[in-house]
């Protein structure tokens, strides 16, 4: 099969994909946003005089504190949205601050999404049919495989895995294989590419180089969800990456646009915020945020106008600030994690060092066969971990601990029995 | 039933009385009882509780538990310490207790929302509806009635699916749910109480006769209906009850437009006391989901509503709303519950709904007035009691296009009705109804919109009859002529608002 370098999305949509379109209303706003227009009475928009709120103000950990109390500003928090893209301000930022960090070489578009698990949930409805198969990490995100995916209908295809990531070879095979047999060759490849939930893997340079060569050969969409990120310290302490060392994304060498880029606001700032953003080539763009404004109406509203002010108050400097403190408290407790793990479980386990994200991979040697033989044990003991109901000798620990660092060295002391 | 769901799930954490009823009472089902095995849809069978999820909300809350398991940021991390809410008024609501702030940042731990505010929905519900017990209603935080929606229709309806809704409804679910999902609707004929019930038992006829698949599911919205303002009062709602129990139809009532009762009259605005029933309070089989949202009385940026349905409806939106969006954002349901607080303590729900009221009974008598003034012999409506619209049927007029289009080249948009038919956007037959807004048009710009459409039908009239003298376009009134004195209270707008999707 050759080289696909031009996406025609048009004939990847779905049947519900190519049936969403703008809605007549969308078309009057369009026509209401004209000179002459003076008297708009098609919309069903409150009034601004019925918003209870003047002002909003908050307070952070580091002590800055700020109000959001321009009227334009506090009454488009608490209004619907009146764009299909998020409140323009902020999704301006967001557009530029992907440009900044990842310089797509091909014509991208960006808009405020109302979190990472929707805009998985639109792309994959605006792209597949019931029954249609889609490339998954063999070890993947479990709210993406059972909520998502299973929910919906869809077949996972499992891609092997090694401490790099996927194997292109064996994407490669599994594509030729389905060609061979004429099954039908999936569209979308969805990847968590930096802290990858669950093994915690980071998928460097050349290997993501390689993944992106195969996805042109088979015309795959690659789903970028990259909600770790910013969340990478790869060489400890010390040497932080903060926003300019953190490795190119799928984005970045994105000459065809085919990559759908999933970036979330949850474990940068706050899950309870439900924002992020997505960037993709215009057409699937248009769609994506059509279906989103259609099934949500967009995000919040004061969640977005109360990160713009935080935005705006950090600026540049700030927000860089705000990145090499998380990544500094995230490389410290995966330090405390890992050194627990050398200590307790040294020759029990296998395991890597923690780069990036919140989790640890811990395959169990000693003849255990599937995690279930040692979880519940576990469980008792007071130690929740989990294994994603997979048929596996593996668990993943999250590095984020409620208490540390003593109690820490107990919980993986060896108990009786539960490790041979 | 509910036996293969850990019971942790159902609960909330910590908040008794999940359930709207008493937990301890027995009461008997009812005879018309919902088989919900035959209402799911191939989608909602498959759904089942994520594994993940299980284990977070088995465990959240479990001190002694070292939790290793979940994806949940520590609340160490959090930007947020505090968060002040001015309010109109002068009142200030800071929310500043540490496991609040965490709450409003976290994922949803609870599956079913955030605590305090389920609590006071659960309470509120029960005074305003008295579901009763039998329905064995429970609650879900949501995202608003549109999302809410979509949930439902997943769960019931599906891809290819059929389902009954009103003649005229919100465009949103025929242009963004039904076209895309392939979904067959069969509009009903509706009068100026809104469903007519006749028309709901022939329309279930006829579906049977044609031999394709007979809906299941009724979408109805019963109080300022959206396009028609039309509300359904109590006896007309317990005729169409009774054809759903007849027929084993589930009724999907969305009610956004529930708080905006009004009386454009001399009377006391309703408040929350004198308001019409709803199908919730009729729901004796548990076959009403009742969508309630923050959005028409509160505050729409919140994208924050609630779901009352039975139980294993509820368990089903529930898991299809994790997926979705891991549950309603936490920042907005800590807010509205801070607020529905604060107001409670003062009696100040009472009030903001009522003035709520006011508002939307003066715009509507604004707009009424210039409509008798300019309008008779020209249009016919029904003067609205609720929501925001003003349903108008151009006579003498087989289709509202023409007059739509010389509306804006005077400047003046309203929804052409048929986006609001079932069939639209465009029905076979033309459409001779339009749609006016009066939740944000000055009294000005409402007087300009209805003088220049009488201005508009007189024309076409005066064509129609073979006259065709001073039909110019650059004969229609100017936009800065006359105006009325403004309404007081009533002018307060910010600018031409912008684009307008969606609604």
């Amino acid at each position: 099969m050759g080289s696909v370098t031009a996406i025609d999305y048009d004939q990847l949509f779905s049947a519900s994909g190519r049936a969403r379109g703008p809605d007549a209303l969308a078309a009057m706003a369009h026509l209401s946003d004209t000179n002459n227009i003076q008297v708009r009475m098609h919309g069903g928009l409150p009034a601004a005089a019925n918003f209870p709120f003047e002002s909003f103000s908050y307070t952070l950990r580091n002590g800055q504190r700020s109000t959001v109390e321009e009227a334009s500003k506090v009454s488009m928090a608490q209004q619907y949205n009146l764009t299909l893209t998020g409140h323009p301000d902020l999704r301006h930022w967001m557009r530029q601050h992907v440009l900044n960090q990842h310089r797509p070489p091909s014509q991208h578009d960006t808009y405020v999404s109302s979190g990472t698990n929707h805009a998985l949930e639109v792309v994959t409805a605006l792209m597949m049919e019931r029954g249609d198969p889609i490339l998954c990490e063999e070890f993947s995100y479990f709210y993406m495989l059972d909520s998502v995916i299973t929910a919906a209908g869809y077949k996972v295809l499992p891609v092997a895995m090694d401490e790099y990531g996927m194997k292109p070879e064996h994407l490669s095979k599994i594509l030729q294989q389905r060609s061979e047999l004429g099954m039908n060759i999936p569209r979308l490849l969805y990847t968590v590419p930096v802290g990858q939930n669950p093994t915690g893997t980071t998928v460097p340079l050349e290997r993501r180089r390689q993944l992106y060569k195969v996805a042109q050969e088979w015309n795959l969409i690659i789903i970028e969800d990259d909600a770790y990120y910013y969340l990478q310290y790869p060489n400890g302490a010390d040497k932080l990456p903060g926003t300019h060392a953190l490795g190119a994304s799928y984005l970045s060498m994105d000459t065809d646009g085919r990559v759908v880029r999933m970036d979330s606001c949850s474990k940068l700032l706050a899950p309870g915020l439900r924002l992020g953003w997505v960037t993709a080539a215009p057409p699937l763009l248009e769609k994506m945020a059509m279906h989103t404004h259609a099934s949500l109406n967009g995000p919040n509203g004061i969640c977005q106008a109360l990160l713009m002010e935080l935005l705006d108050q950090w600026g540049e400097a700030g927000f860089e600030k705000y990145v090499l403190s998380m990544q500094a408290e995230y490389q410290r407790r995966a330090a405390i994690l890992h050194a627990a793990v050398e200590k307790e479980l040294t020759g029990l386990v296998e395991w890597r060092r923690p780069t990036a994200g919140m989790f640890m991979w811990l395959k169990l040697l000693a003849g255990v066969r599937d995690a279930d033989e040692v979880l519940p044990q576990l469980a008792e003991d007071g130690v929740m971990a989990s294994d994603g109901d997979m048929q596996l000798a593996a668990i993943r620990l999250t590095v984020i601990l409620h208490n540390y660092p003593e109690r820490h060295h107990n919980i993986l002391k060896p108990q009786p029995g539960l490790l041979l | 039933m509910l036996s293969d769901v850990p019971a942790r799930f159902v609960q909330s954490n910590g908040v008794a009385g999940a359930k709207l009823k008493n937990a301890s009472d027995a009461v008997p089902q009812s005879s018309t009882a919902v088989d919900w095995a035959t209402h799911l849809t191939a989608e909602a069978k498959l759904r089942s509780q994520p594994t993940l999820r299980r284990l977070v909300v088995g465990s959240a809350g479990k001190h002694e538990v070292a939790g290793l398991h979940g994806g949940l940021p520590h609340p160490s991390i959090f930007p947020l310490e505090g968060i002040t809410l001015h309010l109109k008024g002068g009142a200030s609501l800071t929310i500043d207790d540490p496991q609040t702030v965490t709450d409003a940042q976290q994922y949803n731990l609870t599956s079913q929302g955030y605590d305090p505010l389920r609590e006071w929905v659960r309470v509120h519900t029960n005074e305003q509806h008295h579901p009763p017990p039998s329905g064995q209603h429970d609650i879900l935080i949501t995202n608003g009635n549109n999302h809410t929606f979509e949930v439902l229709v997943a769960n019931l309806v599906g891809a290819g699916g059929c389902m009954l809704c009103e003649e005229f409804t919100y465009p949103h679910v025929v242009e963004s749910v039904a076209v895309p999902l392939g979904i067959r609707l069969h509009g009903v004929a509706m009068d100026a109480e809104g469903l007519q019930p006749d028309a709901l038992r022939q329309a279930m006829q006829n579906a049977k006769q044609s031999g394709s698949s007979v809906p299941k599911v009724l979408y109805i919205i019963p109080t300022g209906q959206n396009p028609t303002g039309a509300v359904s009062g109590l006896d007309r709602k317990k005729a169409i009850y009774q054809i759903c129990q007849e027929e084993d139809i589930i009724i999907l009532e969305d009610d956004p437009y529930y708080y905006l009762q009004f009386s454009t009259g001399p009377g006391e605005q309703p408040g929350l006391a004198g308001l019409q029933p709803s199908y919730l309070s009729l729901d004796v089989d548990g076959r009403v989901a009742r969508m309630d949202t923050f959005s028409k009385f509160l505050v729409p940026g919140l994208r924050l509503g609630w779901l009352t349905v039975h139980p294993e409806l509820l368990l089903k939106a529930c898991m299809t709303l994790q997926g979705a969006t891991v549950g309603a954002c936490g920042l907005s349901q800590v807010i509205t519950a801070e607020l529905m607080r604060h107001w409670e303590q003062k009696g100040q729900l009472e009030a903001h709904v009522r003035d709520v009221q006011g508002q939307y009974a003066r715009r509507a008598a604004c707009l009424l007035r210039a409509a008798d003034s300019h309008l008779q012999g020209l249009a016919e409506w029904v003067a609205p009691t609720a929501g925001m619209f003003l349903w108008m049927r151009l006579l003498h007029c087989s289709d509202a296009d023409d007059v739509i289009q010389q509306l804006v080249e005077a400047g003046i948009i309203v929804l052409p009705g048929r986006v609001a038919h079932f069939q639209g956007p465009c029905p076979p037959g033309g459409c001779p109804f339009i749609r006016m807004s009066f939740s944000k048009a000055s009294s000005a710009e409402m007087e300009n919109g209805i003088s220049t459409l009488a201005w508009i039908l007189r024309a076409r009239s005066a064509q129609a009859n073979g006259s065709s003298k001073n039909l110019a376009p650059t004969a229609l009134p100017s936009l800065s002529g006359a105006c009325r004195a403004a309404t007081p209270g009533m002018d307060q707008m910010a600018g031409n608002p912008p684009v307008v999707p969606g609604l």
